[in-house]
């Protein structure tokens, strides 16, 4: 079977009937692209509060999305694979449920949104009716398939596999999955049995920090936009007399002690002469929850060399 | 057409949407989706040149979309999508990146087999969500490219195609969703609408339009139904010694300047509709403006040589047109649009209703002509509607109601044809799919474009804040009064009309000021519009209050409206009574923003969590001193452009053009200033100056509009008008607005990138 296109919903614990509040995962699916807390090129968030029983607050990726979903008026997380490759089936649903797995540890781990998933009841959906219809034969090719992929997840624990809206023909090929109580892990443990860890190498640049660089240029952007930021220089005094940008001069060293005269929510670009320091001092920031401290790529050299040669280098 | 059951799960090699579709397709809707197909490869080859490759995407109504966050990660610093490479599929976004499939659905008739087929391409290709758009189409949102011609051929199997929904082109025909069931109307106008669209779908004379062309029907003059007076040709049903034809009236629009359509023909006889648009379309084709997209909508030719003028080369035009027995071809084999009823009639008994029952039906049945049966509509929240929702409407409309369902213009869908004896039975079965929302047509059914969320030209957020006003009138809807209940709230994210602001009684669009050294997203008020008489008079701005303070503003202005409103007057009555100056009082007080550091939610739009910015619109507004020399003199612009609206309003409409182009003066004036302090006030100079500093070296220039906005004062100024009717003074008016707005931006801008300094200094002392 080829079906590429791939959804695996888990269902919210303890009783997915219940709704959730869906504001809180508008500013933490913002939170999961800035910081790339979940596998995927991660693009946009979409907000679909207002449907009823819908799919709620989605965080869109090019290749995966993730929603809190309550199609059907049960809630839970709901990932879906979107991108083709040629992969089989089996490498589709453990791709999905790896993600799946570790976006619920990223999701409770944050705990700000209250959600909790059981890693033992999820549905795998097959949305691709031309390779997958809702039929006896698809279904059945569908699992021979799977099975063995959730045997390799879910190690010794029972099964129940069964089919989902068998009764209507028009619907997308489903596969319910029902773990024992006995042999039930939790999802941090089920994703590190997959190999996966909570936050793979993103596609896109945008975790970790090197992902805390912004570049000369965009600099030079944001002053033109006199956008709403606080430059911060964290070299020593002397170097601050030989050139500097205007900013505020707060060595690296004396950081610690001054932080509390930054606002947390405040834009914070920080430089030093080619990166190092300023890279430490955006890691120190961060630590101390100043979720929006940058460091100048390259230092304050990549700005002379780039935008302004006119200043002197020392 | 019946649908085609899929292949068999183990036939060996994948199999393909064209192979399996062949047959059920359109030949030559097949052979355009496969060239399209083919355009894609080449495009992914870099063998076609992404200008070209952007049109023909367009004209197949494959559009960009806007991704914020891969252009303001966090409402600040850049982090760019990971693609390959970067080209542009329109300003700043990547062509390959998911974008927005619109889809047209002429007239809004659907069938449930068609809806069934939209289900399923948004579960597969989308995300479970369709959307009804303000012109009756369905839009589906991060849609890979590489999927939208197996998309076009799962639609074009059953009759349906995205061709020319979106480009230069003829889009989709819109009409009264009431037609053919309509107490009012003269005759259904769907089979005419259908033959108009099919007539001119890729027809050779519609393929060199400078910009698009919206037509629309309704089948009686005075209510809302088809707002044929926005459109750029309007069909209203009328009949004639028993002869069926239309009053015909063309370069009507909203848009930045909205302009109201004039009548091109009192009575064109059926036979001649479709010879006639042929001759309007040649003509537009010729003379219509090319070079400038913001003048080349046909309003723009219509008031430049005047409709008499227009008229006269239509006629002249159709006496050269060839015959085509297309022409009269639909009227001896009409098209079945109308519907027919499923189930015989039957009035509603008395007895026991369902809870809630009484107002859904207050609000959502209208009794149809057709004695014993209701037109039922589904109040769907900001247009949209999941795959689940979709497939149990098909299955309810196969109930009650057979092929009659319509998308309609205030995004919402109907079905005609309920037997009444029905709708207690028809309510249970809607309000278990989630479709049984009461309050359609109210306050609470607030329409609003896709804003910020993602066009790439939105400002505000039009779709959040029309989220939250839902919510909050939802709650309350019960106790209204009924004069309060029976307003409609429009919302556009821009000062483009896509969510037809200019027609509502409570119109807002989303615009941007700069407050405490930030920008915070505002919306404009525009009151007193009219949706009747085919939307017949358009509302006027009051003034912008910030985002978060617009369910207040709203509160304020209908408890005014319900507690000084005279029996009986409407909402747009009551402002001309009491006048633009009192009801600019009630909004005053929530037009002030509270400092950054007293209240950040003011700071932050509706839907989101990040501090607001443009800066991914391309538009830089942004930080300068508190209150600059700008500040100041601009407060004189606003002030001129404010009583140029009363002006208009009382019918001076020399005193209002007059006003408004010297509101554009004062704007530009407090532009000049800042670099020639000793500036005049003498009209030619400050034109003059302006001229040179600003407009020739583009730095009034946005990204997307270009000059498109000063050229508003510099052509005033050239040539000022030689007759003066209530049309050229309010157009003025509305120019006057947008170029006041522009003059903001601009500002912004210079002072963006004046200082050396750099960054806002922090409140500790920096070493000197």
């Amino acid at each position: 079977m080829t079906a590429q296109r791939v959804a695996v919903k888990l269902f919210a614990d303890p009783d997915p009937a219940v709704p959730v509040e869906l504001s809180p995962f508008i500013a933490l699916f913002h939170r999961f692209i800035q910081e790339g807390s979940v596998e995927g090129l991660l693009i946009d968030v979409a907000d679909y509060a207002h449907v009823p029983n819908g799919p709620g607050i989605v965080l869109i990726g090019h290749d995966v999305d993730y929603a809190v979903d309550s199609t059907g008026g049960r809630t839970g997380l709901l990932v879906t694979r979107k991108r083709y490759a040629n992969l089989s089936l089996a490498d589709v649903v453990r791709d999905t449920l790896r993600k799946a797995f570790g976006a619920a540890v990223a999701i409770e781990a944050d705990g700000s949104t209250g959600l909790r998933v059981s890693t033992r009841s999820l549905v795998i959906q097959l949305l691709d009716r031309l390779a997958a219809p809702n039929t006896d034969e698809a279904y059945e090719a569908a699992v021979k398939e799977v099975e063995p992929v959730l045997r390799e997840v879910f190690g010794d624990a029972d099964l129940e596999i069964a089919r989902t809206d068998a009764g209507d023909p028009r619907k997308g090929l489903a596969v319910a999955v029902t773990v024992s109580a006995a042999g039930a892990v939790d999802a941090v443990a089920l994703l590190a049995r997959m190999g996966g860890a909570q936050r793979t190498a993103p596609v896109a640049a945008s975790s970790g920090p090197e992902s805390w660089e912004i570049s000369a240029e965009d600099l030079k952007k944001l002053r033109d936009e006199a956008a709403d930021f606080v430059l911060i220089d964290v070299r020593e005094q002397e170097e601050y007399d030989a050139v500097n940008l205007g900013g505020t001069l707060i060595p690296l060293g004396s950081l610690g002690e001054r932080m509390g005269e930054l606002d947390k929510g405040a834009h914070l670009i920080v430089h030093c002469k080619v990166g190092p320091r300023g890279a430490q001092a955006v890691a120190a920031l961060r630590g101390a929850g100043f979720g929006n401290a940058w460091n100048l790529e390259g230092g304050i050299f990549a700005w002379i060399d780039r935008i302004d040669p006119t200043l002197p280098k020392y | 057409m019946a649908p085609t059951s899929p292949p068999s799960a183990s036939s060996g090699a994948r199999p393909s949407w064209k192979g399996v579709l062949a047959g059920a397709m359109d030949p030559g809707w097949a052979d355009e989706i496969d060239l399209f197909e083919g355009q894609i490869e080449l495009r992914k080859q870099a063998r076609i040149e992404e200008k070209v490759f952007a049109e023909t995407r367009l004209r197949r109504g494959v559009y960009g979309q806007r991704y914020d966050n891969g252009q303001r990660a966090d409402g600040f610093a850049v982090q760019r999508l990971g693609y390959a490479d970067r080209p542009t599929k329109g300003p700043d976004t990547v062509w390959d990146a998911p974008g927005m499939q619109r889809i047209k659905i002429p007239y809004g008739g659907v069938s449930p087999e068609q809806l069934e087929v939209l289900a399923d391409l948004a579960e597969e290709y989308s995300d479970s969500i369709l959307h009804i758009t303000t012109r009756q189409d369905v839009q589906l949102h991060y849609i890979h490219i590489e999927d939208t011609p197996d998309l076009m051929r799962r639609l074009a199997a059953v009759g349906i195609t995205t061709r020319e929904a979106c480009g230069n082109s003829v889009r989709n025909v819109t009409a009264c969703p009431l037609a053919g069931v309509c107490h009012t109307e003269a005759f259904d106008i769907s089979p005419y609408a259908s033959a108009l669209m099919s007539f001119l779908l890729g027809h050779p004379d519609v393929q060199d339009f400078g910009r698009k062309f919206k037509p629309a029907f309704s089948g009686c003059e005075h209510e809302a139904c088809g707002l044929v007076q926005m459109h750029d040709a309007g069909y209203v049903a009328r009949e004639r010694d028993g002869v069926r034809g239309f009053k015909v009236v063309v370069g009507g629009g909203l848009g930045a300047v909205p302009h109201q359509a004039k009548v091109l023909s009192e009575f064109t006889p059926e036979e001649e509709i479709l010879p006639q648009i042929q001759a309007v379309a040649r003509v537009y084709a010729r003379l219509g403006e090319k070079k400038n997209r913001g003048r080349a909508r046909i309003k723009f030719l219509v008031a430049k040589i005047g409709i008499d003028e227009f008229r006269k080369l239509v006629e002249e035009e159709r006496k050269t047109l060839p015959h085509d027995d297309r022409w009269t071809a639909f009227l001896k084999d009409m098209p079945h649009t109308g519907g027919r009823p499923l189930r015989d009639a039957a009035a509603l008994p008395p007895g026991e209703r369902p809870e809630g029952f009484d107002a859904w039906y207050a609000t959502n049945v209208y009794r149809q002509r057709q004695e014993g049966y209701a037109l039922v509509t589904l109040n769907l929240p900001l247009g949209d509607i999941t795959s689940e929702q979709t497939r149990a409407l098909a299955d309810i409309a196969r109930q009650y109601a057979g092929d009659n369902l319509r998308t309609t213009v205030e995004q919402n869908i109907v079905l005609r044809f309920v037997t009444e004896s029905d709708l207690p039975s028809l309510y249970r079965d809607l309000l278990a799919a989630g479709l049984g929302a009461p309050d359609a047509g109210t306050i609470v059914d607030v329409t609003a474009c896709p804003g910020t969320d993602t066009c790439k030209l939105g400002i505000a957020a039009s779709r959040g804040l029309a989220g939250e006003l839902r919510t909050q009138l939802a709650v309350k809807s019960a106790a209204l009064p009924e004069a309060i209940k029976g307003l409609k709230i429009k919302i556009s994210g821009c000062f483009n009309s896509c969510g037809q602001h200019h027609v509502a009684d409570i119109g807002f669009y989303g615009n941007s000021r700069k407050v405490d050294k930030r920008t915070v997203p505002h919306f404009q008020v525009i009151l007193g519009g009219q949706w009747t008489e085919n939307a017949a008079s358009y509302g006027l701005a009051m003034g912008s209050v910030p985002s978060k303070a617009v369910p207040q503003t709203v509160d304020a202005l209908t408890d005014a409206y319900a507690s000084g409103r005279e029996a009986g007057e409407s909402f747009q009555g009551w402002t001309k009574r009491v006048g633009k100056r009192s009801v600019r009082e009630i909004i005053k007080p929530f037009m002030t923003v509270p400092a950054h550091a007293e209240d950040r939610s003011y700071y932050v739009d509706w839907g989101d969590a990040r501090e607001f910015t443009i800066g991914d619109l391309g538009v830089g507004e942004c930080a300068g001193e508190v209150v600059s020399l700008f500040g100041i003199e601009v407060v004189k612009a606003e002030s001129q452009a404010f009583d140029a609206q009363v002006a208009l309003d009382e019918g001076d409409y020399e005193l209002a053009e007059e006003l408004a182009y010297k509101a554009m003066c004062s704007a530009a004036r407090a532009l000049v200033r800042g670099e020639y302090i000793d500036v005049t006030e003498d009209p030619d100079e400050i034109v003059r100056e302006f001229k040179a500093r600003f407009f020739d070296t583009e730095r009034f220039f946005d990204k997307y509009a270009r000059g498109k906005f000063g050229m508003y004062l510099l052509r005033r100024s050239e040539s000022p008008p030689e007759r003066l009717d209530r049309d050229v003074a309010a157009e003025r008016v509305e120019e006057s607005l947008l170029f006041i707005e522009a003059a903001h931006s601009c500002e912004a801008r210079i002072a963006a990138a004046a200082p050396a300094g750099g960054g806002v200094p922090l409140d500790i002392p920096a070493p000197a």
